[in-house]
């Protein structure tokens, strides 16, 4: 069972809706704040932080212009309609990509989980390394 | 969704992906895919840029840039690689970290008159001075902390998903809620009443926090 050190953690880090709290854990959490009253005390605690905070919750509305952009941008295949094209531009491909692929080979990315963030961070100036506020 | 107190976020555990049929079908041209995946996860996307970088000017950039990215990116997503909206908000992370560390610099350069955090005229007109006074604190914390708060607070997103888009241990995410919280508690001590009179009686009565 749940000691009360590591229940008064959880409502440390994820305050007292339980929906928050992590789901491993969950039951045993809640076990303990029924049957013991400290912890139902530093539940009550928790709860009086959460109903402070809860107005400083923002929802942006994402402006007309925004969405209208961002749905502007949203890329178009290339090869629609015309099927010689489409061929011609697949026989392209293929050589292309047999040839570059066995030529750089080994330049590939591990995985296709690094691939999709090197494509999202490439450009960033700092690489995630950031000065924090001493560490987590 | 399987939440560990302790480890690394685990990126298998994204068995099922709502979102990774929409980028899929986005990488495919499909602007309705587009636009039910903006609706998704767009303003969650804005609410943590404006929560880092208390501007919605910027906020809207930081969005647009990961839309940008996220859309070039469709045509050579396979699901199951990683989950789509904790990805997306790691480049959105990532971009504001580089804004406020470019904020640094200048402010290094060219110190500026006063520092503040606390939302701008425009938004403070909009709010009372209770809630005005939550957000002030809220925007007092470091930005870690304040990052933290909002994915696992106000955005609910699980503590694994929280830390692989912050790209920390589920430890450390929990050290920085907890820190952030017990800083919050510290500014607003004493003044419970008043704030939860202030947010307009629809909020629990306190007796006062120890």
């Amino acid at each position: 069972m749940m000691d009360l050190d590591r229940f008064n953690a959880i409502l440390e880090a994820y305050g007292a809706d339980p929906a928050r709290w992590p789901d491993a854990e969950h039951a045993e959490a809640e076990a303990l704040l029924r049957a013991n009253p400290a912890a139902k005390t530093a539940f009550d605690r928790a709860a009086e932080l959460d109903a402070l905070i809860a107005p400083a919750a923002i929802a942006p509305a994402p402006s007309e212009m925004l969405t209208a952009r961002l749905l502007r941008a949203v890329p178009q295949p290339e090869f629609l309609g015309d099927w010689k094209h489409v061929a011609a531009a697949a026989a392209l491909a293929l050589v292309v990509g047999l040839g570059g692929g066995y030529a750089s080979g080994a330049l590939v990315p591990a995985s296709d989980d690094e691939a999709y963030y090197e494509i999202a961070f490439d450009g960033l100036e700092s690489d995630v390394q950031f000065d924090w506020e001493g560490g987590a | 969704m399987s939440k560990p107190a302790g480890g690394l976020p685990d990126p298998s555990a994204a068995v099922s992906d709502p979102d990774a049929p929409l980028l899929e079908a986005v990488g495919r041209g499909d602007r309705d895919a587009a636009r039910q995946l903006m609706a998704r996860r767009l303003p969650r996307l804005l609410a943590i840029a404006q929560r880092l970088l208390s501007d919605p000017v910027e906020a809207e950039d930081i969005a647009q840039e990961t839309f940008i990215r996220v859309w070039k990116a469709a045509s050579r997503w396979r699901s199951g690689e990683a989950k789509v909206e904790t990805w997306m908000s790691r480049i959105a992370i990532n971009l504001c970290y580089d804004r406020l560390r470019r904020r640094r610099e200048m402010l290094t350069d060219t110190p500026p008159e006063r520092a503040d955090d606390a939302p701008g005229p425009e938004a403070a007109l909009s709010l009372g001075d209770a809630t005005r006074q939550v957000h002030t604190a809220v925007a007092s914390l470091p930005d870690r902390q304040r990052l933290a708060l909002e994915l696992c607070h106000f955005q609910e997103m699980t503590n694994i998903d929280a830390a692989e888009a912050m790209e920390i241990s589920v430890e450390a995410l929990e050290s920085l809620l907890a820190r952030g919280r017990r800083k919050l508690r510290a500014i607003l001590t004493g003044q419970e009443d008043e704030l939860l009179a202030g947010f307009g009686g629809d909020m629990p009565a306190s007796e006062g926090m120890r």
